[in-house]
Formats: C-alpha cells, sequence, structure tokens
C-alpha cells in the first residue's frame, strides 16, 4: 500500500504566511554565508544537507485529507479537508479530465475541517465519474449535500455532474471498499467521529483522526489498541501535549504525540504518523514534537521498536 | 499502595514507586490522594526512586496539583531522575507541574515553617 497525505493540519487550513516564508528565508541565508551556492542544484544541496525540514520546507496547511492506494483501478480517500482539492487536481493531471474514474472516500466525521473540500472536489463535476461516500456517522450525507447549497455555496448538490452515492456504514463490520477490507469504530469526539482500519494483502493502516483518549481509561484503551492491532501504520491524532490533553483540554475530543506511542506499543503496530496538528504550532515546534515524539518511544520502547513519523502535506509512506 | 509517607511540620513528603504506568496509576492515586489529605500545608512528591512515569502516572500528578489547590495546599515534586525530566518535558508539564531538585528545596520554599520538622533526626 502507499499512503499521500494531502492534508494534515488540524481544525482549519493554516497557510504559512509572508513573515514566516521570510523568517525561514532570512535563516538560510545566514546559514548560506560564505557559500558558494551559485547554481539551483549546489543551492537545493544546500538546502537538502545543511537545513532542516522545518527550516527547509514546511509541514503544510490543509486540513485532513489522506490517499490510501491499495493497488486497484479506484481511488480510496480518508476525508474532503481542504487537502481533497490537491488531490483532485492531481489525479485530473494524470488522467486527463475526460477518463472517467471511481473515488472511494471515507469520512471520519463532519466537522468543518473534514469536509471543507467537497465543493471544491473537481472529479464532482464531471459526468462519468463516481464518487461514493462512505462513513459511520449518522448525518453525513445532511452534512455533506448541506454544504453545497446557498448562501454558502453557489453549486448545488443536486447540480453537480458525477455520479455521487452515499454508503452509512455500521460499526464493527466489514466492508469491502476500492478492493480493501474497510471496518470502522466509533471515537471519544465531540458531535461523534470514527476511525478506520483499512486492510489490505497482508498490510494495515489505520486512520484514527479527531479521537481523545483518556489514560484513566484503560478499557478504552484496550478497545483502541485492539483497533490498532499490528497495524503497518496507524495515522494519528496527535493534536495536544500530553499536558494540555489532561488538564485545559481534557474532553476537547483530541489525543497526543504521548499516547500514540503508548496505544501503538499496546497494539504491537509498526509505524505511527502523527497527524492532526494544532495550528498554533509553527514548523520548527512540529518538528520539536517529532523529535519528542521519538525520544519517548526509545525511553518506554518493551521489546519491539515503533517507528515514529509525522505527517506532512505532500508526504508518500510505502507499507 | 504505600508512599512511605513522612511528616515534617504541615508538610508531607510522600515517595514514589519505581514505575507509574497504566497499570498502577489507580493505586498510585488513592494512595497520593490520601496523603494529600493528611497533608497540612504541603504534599512533596520525592520521585528519587522513580525509573518511569507515563501518561497514565502523570495525570494523577495533574489531579492532585488541582486537588491541592483547591484545599488550599502546595504541591511540588522532586529529584526527578533524568528519564523522568524528559518525559515531563516532552509532556509539556512545566507550567502545570512545579519541580524542585531535592525535598529540602521543595519544603524550604512551599512551607519554611517545616523545615526544622524535615531536618529533625
Ligand atoms: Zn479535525
Ligand atoms: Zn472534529
Amino acid at each position: 500500500m502507499k499512503v499521500t497525505f494531502w492534508g494534515t493540519r488540524g481544525s482549519l487550513p493554516t497557510p504559512l504566511g509572508a513573515r514566516s516564508v521570510r523568517k525561514k528565508l532570512v535563516n538560510a541565508l545566514v546559514k548560506a554565508a560564505g557559500k558558494n551556492l551559485d547554481t539551483p542544484e549546489k543551492a537545493d544541496a544546500f538546502c537538502e544537507q545543511e537545513l532542516s525540514f522545518a527550516e527547509a520546507g514546511t509541514f503544510g496547511g490543509n486540513s485532513s485529507c489522506v490517499q490510501v492506494d491499495v493497488g486497484g483501478p479506484d481511488y480510496l480517500i480518508c476525508d474532503l479537508g481542504s487537502g481533497v482539492r490537491e488531490f483532485s487536481l492531481a489525479a485530473i493531471a494524470r488522467h486527463g479530465p475526460k477518463a472517467p474514474q471511481t473515488y472511494h472516500i471515507l469520512v471520519s466525521h463532519v466537522h468543518w475541517d473534514h469536509i471543507m473540500g467537497f465543493p471544491f472536489f473537481i472529479p464532482c463535476f464531471i459526468p462519468g465519474n463516481k464518487v461514493i461516500i462512505y462513513s459511520c456517522h449518522d448525518k453525513f450525507e445532511q452534512a455533506i449535500r448541506g454544504q453545497n447549497h446557498e448562501p454558502c455555496f453557489p453549486v448545488e448538490f443536486t447540480a453537480l455532474g458525477a455520479t455521487i452515492e452515499f454508503v452509512k456504514m455500521e460499526i464493527d463490520k466489514p466492508y469491502d471498499i476500492a478492493g480493501a477490507k474497510v471496518t470502522g469504530t466509533p471515537q471519544m469526539h465531540g458531535n461523534d467521529s470514527y476511525g478506520y482500519r483499512i486492510e489490505k494483502d497482508g498490510k494495515t493502516v489505520v486512520y484514527t483522526t479527531d479521537s481523545e483518549h483518556k489514560p484513566e481509561d484503560r478499557a478504552e484503551m484496550e478497545r483502541a489498541a485492539k483497533f490498532f492491532r499490528h497495524a503497518d501504520l496507524v495515522i494519528f491524532d496527535a493534536m495536544y501535549s500530553l499536558a494540555d490533553s489532561v488538564s485545559m483540554k481534557e474532553d476537547w475530543g483530541h489525543s497526543s504525540n504521548v499516547m500514540g506511542v503508548e496505544l501503538c506499543q499496546m497494539a504491537g503496530a509498526r509505524k505511527l504518523c502523527l497527524f492532526h496538528h494544532e495550528p498554533v504550532y509553527d514548523d520548527a515546534r512540529l518538528e520539536g514534537v517529532f523529535k519528542e515524539t521519538i525520544r519517548f518511544e526509545e525511553i518506554t520502547r518493551a521489546d519491539k521498536k515503533l517507528e515514529v513519523a509525522i505527517a506532512y502535506d505532500g508526504l508518500v509512506l510505502e507499507i | 499502595m504505600d508512599l512511605k509517607d513522612k511528616s515534617a511540620g504541615g508538610a508531607i513528603i510522600a515517595a514514589a514507586p519505581g514505575r507509574i504506568d497504566l497499570s498502577n496509576a489507580d493505586q498510585f492515586q488513592v494512595a497520593l490522594s490520601a496523603s494529600l489529605a493528611k497533608a497540612g500545608t504541603a504534599l512533596v512528591l520525592d520521585l528519587s526512586a522513580a525509573d518511569l512515569i507515563t501518561s497514565g502516572g502523570f495525570r494523577v500528578l495533574v489531579i492532585v496539583q488541582k486537588a491541592s489547590k483547591a484545599q488550599n495546599k502546595s504541591f511540588a515534586i522532586t529529584s526527578l531522575r533524568p528519564l523522568v525530566k524528559e518525559v515531563y518535558d516532552i509532556g509539556g508539564f512545566k507550567h502545570l507541574l512545579v519541580v524542585f531538585d531535592t525535598v529540602h528545596d521543595a519544603v524550604a520554599k512551599l512551607d519554611p515553617d517545616s523545615l526544622p520538622g524535615l531536618d529533625a533526626p
């Protein structure tokens, strides 16, 4: 399987502003002082070798959208955050606008950051395309239809050219979606949200965002660990610090990097990917969270090593 | 769980076990809350024997911190070993939990009147 992250920011899109770009430039120019970077190749190599990811790039600001390539002809996507626009542009660039495709979309829940990209999901405008939207959430069809409606959006849902279907999933029941086995589970989050376990050819990806885990709720932790059991990749809501998640932001419906490590260790998962980044965090802070998470895994490792990754818009993980 | 409470004036000095994680956080919470109830002025938790504290343990420390505030008492942790200090930093607890290098430093700051009791043989 191949997983492509198109949107990784939590709560709302978070563009990198002019001041942040200037700060990166100034830092890079100072570090490059005295070096002879007179060709694009030399400058690129400098960025690659001498600058950190946060210094030379950005984690990005689009809200949740993850593509899971399970090998078949159809597309499989998790969530319709603002990142889905970039995904759709890439898909259309690949096939051309006239070759009809089938898009399967799993929706975790209908908070804005997870559906706001749908009005700009270009394949919906093109007759011949098939778009099938799945969720365990009770109100996902109503929310998605309601977005494409006046006065909030000028193109009515009923005017969309593609064939669009909604499939309400039952929790804990496996479905065949795009050739993969997909199972949904309820998560602790205001207005409900659902995680999805995607299995194909012996590989497993778990998409679990907008989900709070409480250290005192042992039974719920064990239930979550069972859902993550032996997953090759767990895409995890690590929005808060542990301190925030057990104090000021308790019951706000999100989890921490520390809980991600502990749950993946309980589950015997292979790789944890930090996801749904806090909009307040800049690139340097996110890079710090990444390093700290790697260290926390080392400190708490029992026998098996858990790999740690951090999502950014554009990251591709081969599983 | 026995936290080997010692009293020094109005302060209680409790000693944490070697590891506090999800498996014993509940017992730790009961024991530490009992220590807080006994304290007249301050509760100091000596972490010198603790090799590792994970999410469940830190959550209890935050709860006891809140409870101490509600009871008009002080709470601090002391003598963090390097790994515990690292987890404390990683978890982002520096604005929530007060740390001292030693039990003596904590009592001297939180409840100086109780210091003679601590130093007594
Ligand atoms: Zn969200
Ligand atoms: Zn949400």
